[in-house]
């Protein structure tokens, strides 16, 4: 049997009695169960831990001042927030990611741009945030900023470098890996739909 | 427009054209309990993204957008190991989307087509929708010439597997 034979059957499958029982006007107003919605929730619930670091935080900085707080509570506090402006992108991200008009090759093309673009800044800002943060603890011994960060000024100069490359050397990579392991599968599933396109 | 028109709207439109979401459900889902998980997903996506579509085209078109991107990119689950699909697994497939008045030639059709890649199920859908290759290429966005030259390949593919099932290898 050829294909154009399955033409006038095919027509039939639209009335196929399974299918009416899908009732279209309930559907819509039901969760997603799928994976890109399941990230998407994640990504909405870390958005909701966000006020509670800051209520944590407030009663520290109502009490002493901005001025009064160590480097370590700015380092934290950074880190903290980094984490929840990540959660935001990811969030409408995965939003954007979800639409799926356009056409079908358009579309594979916008969520592998969308995903590699995410991933490369994600994993860039990280390590500049911790050489920024590195930089910070260095310029807080050398000018007395905090007296709590003193017991890194005892470690000799060469060795603290040493720690710091290792430091932002291994969280690159582990961030890297996290990051293959959160998208990486859906980009390479992405790029073979592509690549059975051309 | 109003919510509760952008529903009914909406609720007409595609009760004008749930087969195609039958459709592409019984090509791309395996089994009768991801095809009514794929079916809930397209629709979802389908009244979230109607809010934006602006008649510009055909809404049939726009629907089988929806629902070929969400089958192919928005709904399978990350599997930890590949699936190998046997004999048995894909005449299950295909007894349970059969029209009636099907005969065990058009089941070994049905079952090639399981074994097609995600992109050329579009493809056969379309085709089989009887949509022209214009139509095709404004929804999958490969190009008229390379879409006859595939859907050319794809018989010749089709021809084969179920070539190869009838001589049982």
């Amino acid at each position: 049997m050829e294909l154009e034979n399955l033409k006038e059957l095919w027509a039939k499958s639209a009335t196929q009695p399974t299918a009416s029982a899908y009732q279209i006007s309930e559907l819509i107003y039901r969760d997603s169960n799928s994976p890109l919605a399941v990230l998407e929730k994640k990504f909405r619930s870390a958005l909701y831990i966000f006020p509670a670091v800051i209520i944590l935080f407030a009663g520290k900085f109502i009490k002493d001042g901005y001025t009064g707080q160590s480097i370590t509570m700015w380092l934290l506090f950074g880190i903290l927030f980094s984490e929840f402006l990540f959660s935001l992108l990811n969030y409408r991200l995965l939003k954007r990611l979800r639409e799926p008009s356009g056409n079908i090759r358009e579309n594979l093309l916008k969520r592998v741009f969308l995903l590699q673009r995410r991933n490369h800044n994600y994993l860039y800002l990280h390590t500049g945030l911790y050489i920024v943060m590195a930089a910070l603890l260095e310029l807080s011994i050398h000018f007395n900023f905090d007296n709590t960060q003193n017991w890194w000024g005892n470690i000799a100069l060469p060795l603290r470098l040493i720690i710091c490359l290792a430091f932002v050397t291994g969280e690159y990579f582990i961030k890297k890996h996290s990051q293959k392991k959160l998208y990486g599968q859906y980009i390479d599933r992405l790029n073979d739909l592509i690549s059975q396109m051309d | 427009m109003r919510q509760s028109d952008l529903h009914t709207g909406f609720l007409k439109q595609v009760n004008e054209h749930k087969g195609i979401i039958y459709k592409v459900c019984s090509v791309y889902a395996e089994n009768e309990s991801d095809r009514k998980d794929l079916y809930q997903e397209i629709v979802i996506q389908a009244w979230k993204g109607f809010e934006k579509f602006r008649g510009e085209a055909k809404f049939s078109t726009w629907l089988y957008q929806v629902a070929i991107n969400t089958a192919i990119a928005g709904f399978r689950k990350m599997k930890r190991s590949p699936v190998i699909f046997t004999d048995d697994d894909l005449s299950d497939v295909a007894v349970t989307q059969k029209p009636n008045g099907e005969t065990e030639e058009t089941e070994r059709l049905y079952s090639a087509i399981n074994r097609l890649n995600e992109i050329e199920k579009a493809i056969v859908v379309l085709y089989l929708d009887g949509k022209s290759y214009e139509e095709m290429e404004v929804i999958t966005g490969i190009t008229n010439g390379a879409l006859r030259v595939k859907m050319t390949r794809i018989k010749e593919k089709l021809r084969q597997l179920t070539k190869d099932k009838s001589n049982g290898t």
